[in-house]
């Protein structure tokens, strides 16, 4: 996660905003959208592979939790695969210069 | 302490230094062009906002939610970090992808806000860059405070992990004076990434029901298997690197 800037554009319009109730809508929109997007962010961002890569890890673990030994090995063999999928694919190409 | 205490501690120490790092880039750069002032307002007023986080959402997910529900969330949450951090730490370490250049940011934050010249000791630009920086690079500090605690109910010993790390850099950087660009960034995201991976498989496991052998000594296996698996990748994906001739054509 990066520490964006602020824009001064994004500080000074809070000033232009109308009577206190939409300032207070503003407000919370904003937050929501913000809350929104830092949860999409985090979660899925420029990754979804990755994010659906933990979703098949926990399903793959809730189903195979009576497996002993093979539950544990293909869990810990996908993981290491979605791993090595997702590195390879942010790979640098030559023709993507 | 157990060792998972152990590596649980030493992941949230490593994560929040190299979280603060980075905020503390932000913090000088506000301090060196808006006045020291303003800056420090504006970390500390987010270190405290942050600190009321952990506090307000921590304590109920611990007090609250069923263990194994939480711990599959949280080992989730876990799991998508710590890829995220190790895929870019691979691809950072071999070269597919730059290095995070502090000095470069640094230079381009301070250029930015001496564009305009403060009109007072107390500056709400300086404070809301210092804040903003804090309060962003924290939230991850945040996030992995309370699912690493949460989950293993050491809510309290990773606060005290993370807070040591704020303190730790704070204290590096009053004494260089400068950001900290000798940090080895990568070095560190790469181990707190095998570190987040591991404890995310792990507590996916436990809250699915798998039976890990040998229960947290597990952990180091974890451990283990990622960084073997972090060192294979780097050299197949050195390997993978197009030649100069090749990005040239």
């Amino acid at each position: 996660m990066s520490g964006e800037l602020g824009s001064r554009g994004e500080l000074g319009s809070r000033g232009e905003l109308g009577s206190s109730g939409a300032r207070h809508g503003n407000v919370v929109a904003r937050a929501v959208v913000a809350f929104g997007r830092f949860w999409w962010e985090f979660l899925v961002g420029d990754t979804p592979e990755l994010f659906v890569a933990t979703l098949a890890v926990i399903g793959l673990a809730e189903g195979l939790r009576h497996e002993r030994v093979l539950g544990i090995v293909i869990v810990l063999v996908a993981v290491v695969g979605f791993l090595g999928l997702s590195t390879w694919k942010g790979r640098k190409l030559p023709e993507n210069k | 302490m157990t060792t998972s205490s152990v590596i649980l501690a030493l992941a949230v120490f490593g994560a929040s230094s190299v979280e603060m790092v980075e905020a503390l880039t932000i913090v000088l750069a506000a301090g060196v062009s808006r006045g020291w002032r303003s800056a420090f307002e504006g970390a500390a007023a987010a270190a405290a906002v942050l600190a009321v986080l952990v506090g307000a959402v921590g304590v109920p997910l611990v007090r609250l939610v069923p263990l194994n529900a939480l711990r599959v969330v949280i080992g989730g949450l876990l799991l998508v970090l710590g890829l995220n951090w190790l895929r870019k730490a691979i691809l950072r370490a071999s070269g597919h992808k730059a290095l995070h250049d502090e000095n470069a940011i640094y230079a381009e934050t301070v250029a930015a806000l001496r564009a305009s010249k403060p009109a007072s000791r107390r500056d709400a630009t300086g404070f809301t860059v210092a804040f903003k920086g804090v309060f962003l690079e924290g939230l991850e500090v945040v996030l992995i405070v309370l699912t690493l605690g949460s989950s293993s109910r050491h809510l309290t010993l990773a606060a005290v992990s993370a807070a040591a790390a704020v303190v730790v850099v704070a204290i590096a950087g009053g004494i260089v004076g400068r950001q900290l660009s000798e940090v080895p960034e990568n070095a560190m995201k790469m181990g707190v990434g095998i570190m987040l991976t591991s404890f995310g498989v792990f507590w996916i496991g436990e809250g699915a029901g798998l039976r890990w052998p040998g229960s947290d000594l597990f952990l180091l296996a974890l451990v283990a298997l990622f960084v073997l698996t972090t060192a294979g990748a780097v050299r197949l994906m050195r390997e993978a690197l197009p030649s100069r001739a090749e990005q040239a054509t």
